[in-house]
């Protein structure tokens, strides 16, 4: 997810947003991974599908695996939206 | 950990990766196999013909190391397939499935077999997908080198 995300970077994640609202194209969403659930992955939404599955893509778009690899994800699946990052502080500020 | 860092650490990891850190992906994993497969085969071919313990228990950890090798060479190319390259990969390399196919069916052909030439074929075709995956990246500096 660089640039928008690098290694280590430490944020501030709202696990309501999607409670109280649907994805929005260009959120940073976490989701559990289908592959392998115990991981929890951070892409860009890229797409809302009819039905309401998401589309997660990394903006890394050369090595990234995303939806193009383990498709579409019900909403649920998504359990919050990155909104700051906090570290390191030479990078504080809204994560877009 | 230092105190600043226990305090601001997060409570929860997310991966923002694919498989590992972005860039991970390297055809050199399925060389190294590859070349421990051929290395094998050269050693087995070289083995004397001679039936006592010793020599039946080289072969037959020669004959585990490469089979085993194999098909560590198969997973690693099919990661790279199926998770690396992507549709525009393809346009640019019509011959992407078959060259990955060719490989994949050379890692078998050494599982079953001691054959020199086919795990040399097998390392030459990996020679083959190092071009097109660093091309895919534009890097032409990163050499195909063997450890043999």
């Amino acid at each position: 997810m660089t640039p928008a995300l690098a290694p280590g970077d430490y944020v501030v994640v709202d696990s309501r947003a999607y409670v109280r609202r649907l994805p929005e194209l260009g959120d940073i969403a976490l989701a559990r991974d289908p592959r392998e659930p115990s991981r929890i992955i951070a892409k860009r939404v890229a797409a809302l599908e009819p039905g309401g599955a998401v589309v997660l893509l990394g903006d890394n778009r050369e090595e990234s695996t995303d939806s193009r690899t383990f498709g579409p994800l019900p909403p649920d699946a998504l359990t919050g939206r990155v909104i700051w990052r906090y570290w390191p502080s030479s990078r504080f500020g809204p994560v877009r | 950990m230092s105190l600043l860092d226990r305090v601001l650490r997060p409570s929860l990891t997310a991966s923002a990766h694919c498989d590992g850190p972005c860039g991970v992906y390297d055809p050199a994993s399925a060389r190294i196999a590859a070349e421990a497969v051929l290395s094998m085969a050269k050693k087995l071919v070289d083995l004397p013909e001679s039936h006592d313990i010793a020599t039946e228990n080289t072969r037959g950890r020669f004959i585990a190391i490469k089979e085993e090798q194999a098909q560590l060479a198969k997973e690693e190319l099919l990661i790279l397939w199926t998770d690396y390259f992507k549709p525009p990969h393809l346009e640019a390399n019509p011959g992407l499935h078959d060259t990955f196919w060719n490989a994949a069916k050379l890692c078998s052909q050494n599982k079953v077999e001691v054959n020199v030439e086919a795990a040399q074929a097998l390392v030459d075709t990996i020679g083959e997908i190092h071009n097109i995956f660093w091309a895919s990246k534009s890097r032409d500096d990163v050499p195909f080198y063997t450890a043999g």
